[in-house]
């Protein structure tokens, strides 16, 4: 491993650690939360940012793909789809634990839960889609314009969906000026680590992931040759 | 001048397209026939399943959901097949040839809208008789109808020419199509069920207006790449 | 007495970790492993 992989992959690795540790000893538990329960934050909303990174990371790849049909796109584009998909179940997931510990039920439909769910659905259609066609270049032609509809759709997916319901009970940490759950400065200094952490986790993920794509349609070309 | 005469030749091009695929369409007529038996049938179910309890004021929010919802599915069941048909019977060949793939696109949304009114003619009136419904802004009403119908309309004519060349053409359309258009369902339920019982609606028109702005821009952007090998 | 899940103590919170960072370093292994894998046999 080259020397500034190995550095990069220990600064990860710290950032990650670091925002573990002081998740649980440094952050004071926010209040308005039952109990600890407001800890998960610092694991939720970096996943759902990193998801929805990926998301837009897949659509740009995919535009790329269109204009310059250069393959790594198209590899670079099924990374985002699959690791963002990940990254939103464990979003749903924690979301909808945390969701029972404050509103006494894992699935309430509230809007953001809704919203995601379909993003997900939206994403998962991507692979049912992509398995779905057969000759090899209009696999990834086609995967790539529905990639960069989600594009278009997302912005409805998540802004206007939710205003229409009219109510949230989920709270607003981030993009709230207007917070009626106090971010403590000791939490937005976890907060802001931890998805840095995450952000740098998931550019390593897709990295990898990028490569074993590669690697995966060579073996591919050679055992059909 | 020349920009002019461009422009005249995109119209005429996607005028022939429409043209030929309402031609075709009345010869059999297909897609006319399965959609509005398709929305029919649904209706008389929904309608006969609720009973008495359609036309009670416990049902009055839930009506705009189903008649979204009865439009939604028979347009799943019938539009696709504005693209299913042409590469089925390997007629899409001569359609790439016959022009530039934007002026396809224009003249197969004018077809997929065309079909969607005509379809929303057929039924809402029946629904409002069989539910006893009566909007009480019908120019909301009709509005609605036109702006998420087109919404309908558009997202399906692209995802139509993706799942063209694809296997499990009936079930992958609806697949990628009900999430990309649940938004637009969602918008649409709120404003019928605000038409119908006068109050002011929680959504604007105007979101619907982007959203179906959005889509047909998106439309005309990505069809180049879904049509052309 | 109500089950742990619902408690929203810190044990709750170190147990969801726990499983999910498992999950993660096992998906990273996996794919290094698939990796080094085809790396080898190309």
């Amino acid at each position: 491993m080259k020397p500034t992989t190995l550095l990069a992959l220990g600064a990860i690795w710290l950032s990650i650690t670091l925002a573990i540790f002081l998740a649980f000893l440094y952050a004071p538990p926010a209040k308005n939360f039952i109990g600890e329960s407001s800890r998960i934050l610092f694991f939720h909303v970096p996943m759902a940012w990193v998801s929805s990174l990926a998301f837009i990371l897949a659509g740009v790849a995919s535009v790329r793909y269109l204009r310059t049909r250069d393959v790594r796109f198209d590899h670079q584009a099924r990374s985002a789809v699959g690791l963002g998909l990940i990254f939103g179940v464990l979003a749903t997931v924690t979301g909808s634990l945390w969701a029972r510990v404050m509103w006494n039920s894992y699935w309430n439909w509230d809007p953001r839960q809704s919203s995601i769910i379909l993003a997900l659905t939206f994403y998962l259609a991507y692979f049912g889609f992509r398995s779905a066609v057969e000759e090899v270049e209009a696999r990834r032609r086609l995967a790539a314009a529905y990639a960069a509809l989600g594009l278009i759709v997302a912005p409805f997916l998540f802004y206007i969906a939710p205003r229409i319901a009219g109510f949230t009970l989920h709270p607003e940490p981030i993009l709230n000026a207007n917070l009626k759950v106090e971010v403590e400065s000791r939490m937005r200094q976890v907060l802001l680590l931890s998805s840095l952490g995450f952000t740098a986790f998931f550019v390593w993920l897709h990295i990898l992931n990028c490569r074993l794509l590669t690697l995966l349609e060579a073996r591919d070309a050679k055992s059909l040759s | 001048m020349s920009s002019r005469s461009d422009f005249l030749d995109f119209l005429a091009r996607s005028g022939a397209v429409l043209a030929k695929d309402w031609r075709t369409e009345l010869r059999s007529r297909y897609a006319l026939n399965s959609l509005a038996l398709f929305a029919f049938s649904t209706l008389v179910t929904v309608s006969m399943a609720l009973g008495p309890v359609g036309s009670s004021p416990l049902a009055q929010p839930l009506l705009p959901v189903i008649l979204w919802l009865i439009l939604l599915f028979a347009a799943t069941a019938g539009l696709p097949r504005t693209f299913v048909g042409e590469e089925e019977t390997h007629t899409a060949i001569a359609l790439r040839l016959a022009g530039p793939p934007e002026a396809v696109f224009a003249g197969k949304l004018g077809f997929a809208l065309s079909l969607t009114f005509a379809l929303e003619i057929l039924v809402v009136p029946l629904f409002l008789a069989m539910t006893d419904l009566s909007p009480k802004d019908p120019g909301l009403f009709v509005a609605t109808l036109a702006a998420c119908g087109f919404g309908l309309a558009a997202g399906s004519t692209l995802v139509a020419a993706m799942v063209a060349q694809a296997r499990g053409k009936g079930t992958l359309f609806a697949v990628l199509l009900l999430p990309m258009l649940v938004p637009l369902l969602v918008m649409a339920v709120a404003l019928t069920r605000a038409a119908v019982s006068g109050e002011p609606p929680v959504v604007e028109i105007t979101q619907v207006l982007l959203y179906d702005g959005m889509v047909t821009i998106g439309g005309f952007l990505l069809f180049p790449a879904v049509w052309n090998p | 007495m109500e089950p742990a899940t619902v408690t929203g103590g810190l044990g709750w919170i170190a147990a969801v970790n726990a499983v999910i960072w498992t999950g993660l370093f096992l998906f990273v292994f996996l794919m290094h492993r698939k990796i080094a894998r085809l790396e080898k046999d190309r």
